[in-house]
């Protein structure tokens, strides 16, 4: 009952004087845009990261020499480890007892692909897989079929290719059962695998996968792999990497005391490294944002004490005919909450919409931030409180004789 | 001229009231100026930040020598569009000697120099330094590079030419190697190799806030070749005295690379012609959308700013309706109560320009603490400016209104 009245007085009120409010209005609005296109701008690029990282699943952990990502120069101190090898994985496989699925991962060659008298340019990857590598970088069979453990065991001649080779290739030919050759071996094509894009400029249909034990028949056992194992769950990717460093320090004789020789990640670790990078950006918007949000919340109270001074008369009579201070101040609280309200709802709508244009131009997927949207109402509901209180605690605070005396 | 005493004596009166009417009201005029100086704090915080940024890339652009271009085997732009590496591969390796043709044949280049980089290990007595880069250069490297010696001297045509083991050092590298002792005179050894320290190089600090210029050895060419060989990565650089010099230098140094290498007409290029322009127009390229948005959400802070003006402006306005009124009667003009208003809103606009730059100033230095920001007198200007074009637009509206009110209404108000 008496927040519907403080509430039709607040509505009253900003009817009154209608510039007055929509100026305000105006500035509220442009403030929670600013800052909520930002901060919608800032998760694009952040989801945009996130889905260009997703090259392998969530569960799959990443064993290489190397770090993914490496800041500054400390080249050397990776350098002199062992290679990682084909036998180290043969042996990883025999003993790792929370998962099966695991794969090498080694680029044999970068090279031209060739088919009666089509070639590619000479950029194609030649990998070496097994049966899990497809599942554990996220490719799915187009057509035709995946490796088989006998396929690997008998370094069969058989090759899973990419769409861009599919397409130089063979064109509008079907391309299962048809021969390529990758430096002059010939290859049967047994699957197709779907298109995945570009990530950073890089295509990755631009591949030939053969069975590894074929691969290094071609091109010799001696190299350094990346060796992928994909975990049962999320729930097991913690025990899982635990158990692989145990089983990985034993085969690389690592001594007790000493630190890996070996880098092992999941595609969450390789995430932080962006997290951190978006992270800066959101804080910039932020501060931006908010900076624009302190001006119209300033206005607001520039306007509220306007309204105070104006209506001391009302204020006045209100108070002579019995009304409470807490009356007076929720009823000029309510009209400051109300107006950021109006203007940050709206001001949120364009800034969602604002903030989307950067997925239409970096061609990404649109989002809807709904943390800063509730956060958002939160937040103007606090705006409101924190820039009305002192000009509805002087209002609250006249004396009704003087109020009604004021010209 | 009785009119331009009208004139003036009226702005002045104008000027009078205003002041008044802001004295009256202080907290309504403090918090507008405050609005106004949070805008032009952000707007000037982001130009300052660009400034800085702008800055560091034009250093950099400068370590890589104004007025020249780089012929190299390689072109660069790796990760771009069309790179056909796997067609560079195949091109033939520079060699050293192709300098002394292209300053024979070059109408228009300035000085020729030749490059190869190395990373060595370098010691000074017992002490041991992993990861210095080591420069076989030219003498004319000095105007190719822009290069300054700080101490001592660069080595000579001659040294270059017989190939003496004299070095230059870079100051992280003298500092690596030597600390606090005086680096000039002493002998360090290069890959095992004797060399006399002759000259130190000017600080020049980080290539795009990257790499380290200063961790390098520059030793004449020829004393690198024996070390270590010039087959590989061996890089030209061209200077022109001119910008003019160098657009039309460029089609003849294309000439004169393939008639060296003995190329057909219909051939193309085996060799790359790589300008540092490139490097800044990927640049621009790239941060002018960042410059864009951050310039746009920062001037919404302003913008808000003078919403807030407007306001003010509106129930000063409206508050003074019978004051108006009665100016009028009396004589006033149109254009006075708008003089009035307008200079009203201006001096709050620059007020807070006022405060506003003087805030810059502290948070400058504090962006500077984990960024680069450079407060220049050209942005100060530039804020005043858009402080007062801030005030004249939001104060026009309110003052107009002012300027057109009937007297007659105005003086019945209540």
């Amino acid at each position: 009952m008496l927040l519907k009245e403080v509430f039709k007085q607040a509505l009253d009120s900003l009817r009154a004087n209608k510039l007055r409010s929509s100026l305000t209005l105006l500035a509220i609005v442009v403030g929670v845009f600013a800052i909520i296109s930002a901060s919608t701008a800032v998760l694009v690029l952040d989801t945009y990261f996130k889905d260009t990282l997703s090259l392998m699943g969530g569960n799959v952990v990443n064993i290489s020499k190397y770090p993914s990502v490496q800041m500054g120069g400390d080249f050397q101190k990776y350098r002199n480890r062992d290679n990682i090898t084909f036998e180290t994985m043969e042996r990883l496989m025999e003993r790792v007892s929370l998962s099966r699925e695991i794969s090498p991962d080694e680029t044999f060659r970068v090279t031209k692909v060739m088919r009666e008298d089509k070639e590619t340019e000479p950029n194609v990857r030649v990998k070496g897989g097994n049966q899990y590598y497809l599942s554990n970088n996220a490719y799915d069979i187009a057509d035709g079929r995946n490796f088989t453990e006998q396929d690997i065991r008998y370094g069969r001649p058989f090759a899973i290719i990419g769409q861009d080779v599919n397409e130089i290739l063979f064109d509008i030919e079907y391309p299962l059962g048809k021969t390529i050759r990758v430096d002059g071996r010939p290859y049967t094509v047994i699957g197709l695998v779907e298109e995945r894009g570009t990530v950073f400029g890089q295509s990755l249909d631009n591949f030939v996968l053969l069975p590894y034990s074929t691969a290094i028949n071609a091109y010799g056992p001696d190299r350094n792999i990346d060796i992928q194992v994909k975990a049962p769950s999320m729930t097991l990717l913690e025990s899982t990497m635990d158990e692989l460093t145990g089983l990985l320090r034993t085969i690389r004789k690592v001594p007790p005391g000493e630190e890996n020789d070996f880098e092992i990640e999941t595609n969450e670790s390789l995430s932080g490294v962006f997290d951190q990078f978006t992270g800066v950006l959101y804080i910039f918007g932020f501060v931006v944002g908010g900076i624009a949000l302190l001006g119209a919340g300033i206005g607001v109270m520039n306007i509220m004490l306007v309204s105070v001074t104006e209506r001391t008369r009302e204020i006045g009579i209100r108070k002579a005919v019995g009304a409470t201070r807490r009356a007076i101040i929720s009823q000029f609280l309510m009209e400051a909450i109300f107006i950021c309200q109006i203007g940050g709802i709206i001001g949120m709508i364009i800034g969602i919409l604002g903030g989307n244009l950067m997925a239409v131009w970096i061609e990404s997927g649109v989002v809807f931030p709904w943390s800063a949207a509730i956060g958002g109402i939160i937040g103007m509901t606090v705006i409101g409180i924190v820039f009305g209180v002192y000009p509805a605690y002087k209002a609250s605070q006249l004396d009704p004789i003087e109020s009604l005396r004021y010209e | 001229m009785s009119r331009i005493y009208r004139f003036t004596a009226s702005i002045w009166e104008s000027l009078k009231i205003s002041l008044r009417a802001l004295k009256v009201n202080k907290t309504r005029s403090a918090l507008t100026t405050i609005c106004i100086v949070i805008g032009i704090v952000s707007v000037t915080g982001m130009a300052t930040m660009i400034d800085g940024v702008d800055r560091a890339f034009e250093r950099s652009m400068n370590m890589l020598g104004r007025n020249v271009v780089y012929v190299q085997k390689w072109p660069w732009g790796l990760g771009t569009g069309d790179y056909k590496w796997w067609e560079y591969r195949n091109r033939r390796e520079m060699k050293p000697e192709y300098a002394s043709a292209i300053s024979n044949d070059s109408r228009f280049a300035e000085a020729v120099s030749v490059a190869s980089f190395r990373s060595a290990n370098v010691r000074f007595k017992d002490r041991s330094v992993n990861n210095i880069t080591i420069q076989g250069a030219s003498e004319s490297t000095t105007r190719t590079e822009a290069l300054n010696v700080d101490e001592g001297r660069f080595f000579t045509a001659e040294e270059d030419r017989s190939g003496a083991n004299v070095a230059v050092l870079g100051r992280s590298a003298s500092e690596a190697l030597f600390e606090h002792a005086y680096p000039l005179g002493k002998e360090i050894r290069i890959s095992g190799r004797k060399f006399l320290v002759i000259g130190l190089l000017e600080k020049q600090g980080k290539f795009l806030g990257l790499e380290d210029v200063d961790n390098r050895i520059m030793i004449p060419f020829s004393a690198f070749e024996e070390m270590y060989g010039s087959r590989w990565n061996v890089r030209l650089s061209v200077k022109f005295p001119s910008e003019q010099a160098l657009r039309e230098g460029q089609y003849e140094l294309e000439g004169i690379m393939r008639r060296i290498r003995g190329l057909d007409p219909i051939e193309e290029n085996d060799f790359a012609i790589n300008k540092p322009e490139m490097f800044r127009q990927q640049y621009e390229s790239m941060t002018f959308a960042i410059y864009g948005i951050g310039i746009f959400l920062t001037s919404l802070a302003l913008f808000i700013g003078g919403i807030g003006v407007m306001n003010i402006m509106f129930v000063s306005v409206r508050e003074r309706t019978k004051e108006i009124g009665i100016r009028k009667a009396v004589g006033a003009k149109a254009w006075e109560i708008l003089s009035q208003f307008l200079i009203e809103a201006v001096i709050i606009c620059i007020a807070g320009g006022v405060l506003g730059v003087l805030i810059s100033i502290l948070t400058t230095e504090a962006i500077n603490q984990f960024f680069v920001a450079y407060l220049g007198w050209g942005t100060v200007m530039v804020a005043f400016i858009i402080c007062t074009i801030v005030g004249v637009i939001f104060g026009f509206l309110p003052a107009y209104r002012a300027a057109k009110q009937d007297p007659i209404e105005s003086l019945r108000y209540e």
